[in-house]
């Protein structure tokens, strides 16, 4: 009896600090959401954007070539609703780890041209900010244990990818936008499932 | 000329209409059949649908395939054909969870039956083609009116679409809504910002009015709206807010009342220091304001004159400045003061005044004592004892032993004559300044009283003469001044401590005036032969002290002092102890 009187306090701290924890993993979710939101509407404007420049006669050619040959399509992610909602929350999260890792150095083709009023690099600091944000949210699901999936191996694609297809210039920026916007919107979604289901709320886990 | 413009702009406007489709395609859509578009709804299922165009011969079923590949790298280049041809409408290719990948291209094409013929084909991503069902179950709720009731603000509710629920719920569909209202019958619709919440707060709707409110939704980040949902109409009457302005009227009116209540009940002046407490004054530590207010001025310059502080303001380096004791304003206490001090005596000792002497002690500089107005010098009392011891030697009823005692007491004394040349009002004896300086010498070794002022100043003292024997018993020839006066003077001589006729300044000698000497006579006390004087001395016999401790003088009459006084004071031969005057006076 006394020691189940020792172990009620115990068991309430315990209690308190796991609702502690929860708001400080949402948190973090909350920030990587809003980060990630932010990138999504920035390649969506870049896109918008690009198009508008385009004289009218070019506009119908460039929504041919569309998302065909990302840099990211050799990436094994879970691209149905269910596979999905199958998937762990931490494979989601190292899928989108290494999604935003892809985009670390094409991303510096953005500069200049398309986002002049923004600043040279902000993507790049953008989404290198988001895979800092990442990684906490893996540490975070991992507690402590160590990464077993992690460490893979698995050598990213050629950084030059874009570089050496055969496009001209047009298809070539356009290419390059259609695939980042692809890209974040993908990541958006696998960051806000995971934040839903490590969540409380029941409808998540349908 | 004008055909043929007609034709082109139609051809334009068709190919812009084409272009702006929800697929592009390549055939003219009046000649060979078409896709009409693919759809997706909740961006986990699709849909292709075409059209025959003008071939009215195709539509038997199967006469139009449909086929699919994916265009990305992993994926194998292979045709697919349509996994799931609708039954009702044989125009119409679904894809269903399994067969619909996202993020992955597709390209779909319309082939014929033979596959020989291809017919249309377009391109896309799954998500680009998300065209959600409008959302359902718009409702409003009253949120307020203004004060004029001419304008209300509501709240417009619904829930997302029933197909795209489920993916909303769990994260993988995010959808924004935007709200579009306007007075029916008006042309212009007013378009509010489109978010996340399935709620739209809507200002400045006019009472009394129709309006209509629609909502439509779309994927977060795309722009693919989907179609209106059923328009909702609200009309806010006039009439509605009233009730809630006369609320607002009887609530403001409790208001002003309770408000009014407060004032009145806050006027007492309990509730005013409670709730407005006074500030307060400024403060001189020690001193209590109200004594000014009260006007207890004693109070108040007794705490200043006591006050550390302020007695070194009062008592500077200023000698000249002379504190006088007046003891008009305060008969009471000096009575007072002299019970004590008879007290004090008797205490002191019975009958031996060595005591009394020998405990007057002049260990300050003579000022600071005696100059305290109000606090009862218990020097100064011995200075009146002193004074009362003096007259009561000339008591005539004093015992012969106190005379004795006296003499003791006295012996070493030397005898001091003085002239007196007048006593003034205030009680004070003048006397002829002769041989002061020895005098003051002498005197100041044997006896000084605290009340002198400084041992500069001269003292002469009242001193009853008896008979010259006992003179010449007990006095010593230290001036040959004094034994001039014993051999010559055979009456009493009165010597009172004096200040110095010289016109130094005045000591304030606090009880030296106390015994008042009554200005019946004006005696006068001849000093030794040495003074040049005309007239030979006079003296005046002291007959007594009366009830107010003045010193009784005898009329004028030289060398004939009364029987009476020469008979009770044969054995004294002049001299009175201090309990002899003491005797006397009381």
């Amino acid at each position: 009896m006394a020691k189940v009187c020792l172990l009620l306090p115990v068991l309430l701290v315990l209690s308190s600090m796991g609702h502690v924890e929860l708001s400080e993993h949402q948190r973090l979710y909350r920030h990587a959401a809003d980060r990630m939101k932010s990138l999504h509407l920035m390649a969506v404007n870049m896109i918008s954007d690009f198009e508008e420049s385009l004289p009218e006669d070019r506009r119908a050619p460039s929504k041919i070539f569309l998302l065909s040959h990302c840099i990211s399509d050799s990436i094994p992610a879970p691209s149905h609703k269910d596979e999905t909602q199958r998937s762990s929350v931490l494979r989601l999260l190292r899928t989108s780890f290494r999604l935003i890792e892809t985009w670390e150095y094409p991303s510096q083709a953005f500069s200049g041209a398309f986002l002049n009023s923004l600043g040279p690099n902000v993507i790049t600091e953008k989404l290198n900010d988001l895979k800092m944000g990442v990684n906490l949210l893996i540490g975070d699901f991992l507690n402590g244990q160590p990464d077993m999936e992690g460490n893979d191996s698995l050598p990213l694609p050629f950084e030059d990818f874009y570089l050496y297809l055969e496009d001209n210039d047009l298809s070539k920026s356009y290419r390059l936008m259609a695939c980042f916007r692809k890209d974040m919107h993908r990541i958006e979604t696998f960051i806000r499932m995971a934040s839903c289901r490590r969540s409380a709320d029941s409808n998540c886990t349908l | 000329m004008a055909a043929i413009q007609a034709l082109f702009i139609g051809f334009l406007l068709v190919h812009d209409v084409a272009m702006q489709g929800l697929s592009p395609t390549f055939k003219d859509q009046s000649q060979t059949p078409y896709l009409t578009g693919c759809v997706s709804r909740a961006m986990e299922s699709f849909y292709c649908s075409w059209s025959v165009g003008t071939f009215q011969n195709l539509t038997e079923p199967r006469d139009l395939k449909l086929f699919y590949m994916f265009q990305d790298m992993i994926s194998p280049k292979k045709w697919l054909e349509c996994p799931q041809y609708t039954l009702l409408r044989e125009k119409e290719c679904r894809f269903d969870r399994e067969h619909t990948q996202i993020w992955t291209p597709y390209k779909i094409q319309l082939r014929s039956r033979d596959q020989d013929v291809v017919y249309d084909e377009v391109q896309f991503t799954v998500e680009n083609i998300v065209y959600p069902d409008p959302p359902v179950g718009l409702n409003w709720t009253f949120l307020s009116v203004g004060m004029t009731k001419m304008y209300t603000d509501v709240v417009v509710s619904w829930e997302p679409p029933p197909s795209a629920a489920i993916e909303v719920g769990v994260g993988w569909l995010a959808l924004e809504y935007e709200t579009q209202y306007r007075e029916t019958g008006s042309a212009t619709w007013n378009i509010l910002n489109a978010d996340k919440e399935t709620k739209k707060f809507i200002y400045g709707l006019r009472t009394n009015t129709d309006y209509e409110i629609r909502v439509r939704c779309k994927m977060k980040g795309f722009m693919n709206f989907s179609n209106f949902s059923d328009s909702l109409m609200i009309n806010i009457p006039a009439t509605e807010s009233r009730v809630p302005i006369a609320v607002g009227f009887v609530l403001t009116a409790v208001g002003f009342a309770v408000i009014g209540m407060l004032v009145l009940v806050t006027r007492q002046k309990k509730l005013m220091v409670i709730f407005l407490p006074p500030i307060p004054g400024p403060k001189i530590r020690g001193i209590d304001p109200e004594l000014f207010q009260k006007g207890k001025l004693s109070d108040l310059t007794s705490i200043l004159t006591t006050h550390a502080v302020l007695r070194s303001d009062l008592y500077n380096d200023d000698s000249w400045i002379e504190f006088i004791e007046l003891d008009i304003d305060k008969p009471n206490e000096t009575e007072q003061d002299l019970e004590t001090a008879f007290l004090i005596d008797h205490s002191a000792s019975s009958s031996d005044s060595t005591h009394l002497i020998n405990d007057f002690r002049d260990d300050d500089s003579g000022r600071a004592s005696c100059c305290e107005q109000d606090l009862p010098d218990p020097d100064t009392v011995e200075c009146r004892n002193l004074m009362l011891s003096s007259a009561s030697v000339l008591d005539p009823t004093a015992t012969p032993q106190t005379g004795a005692a006296f003499q003791d007491s006295w012996s070493g004394t030397p005898d001091l004559y003085a002239q007196v040349r007048q006593v003034t009002l205030s009680g004070e004896v003048v006397l002829t300044p002769e041989e002061q300086s020895h005098r003051r010498e002498v005197m100041n070794k044997r006896y000084k009283p605290k009340c002198d002022q400084t041992t500069k100043e001269p003292e002469f003292h009242v001193r009853v003469l008896g008979d010259s024997d006992e003179r010449g018993n007990t006095s010593e020839p230290d001036n040959n001044n004094m034994s001039t006066n014993q051999s010559t003077d055979r009456s009493t001589s009165t010597s009172l401590p004096l200040d110095d006729v010289n016109g130094a300044p005045r000591q304030p000698l606090m009880g030296y005036q106390e015994p008042q000497v009554a200005p019946a006579t004006a005696p006068e006390l001849t000093g030794p032969p040495s003074s040049a004087l005309a007239s030979p001395p006079e003296y005046t016999v002291v007959d007594g002290t009366d009830p107010q401790n003045s010193l009784l003088l005898r009329s004028n009459t030289p060398m004939a002092p009364s029987s009476s006084h020469m008979k009770q004071m044969p054995s004294l031969e002049g001299y009175l102890s201090p309990d002899l005057l003491d005797s006397i006076a009381f």
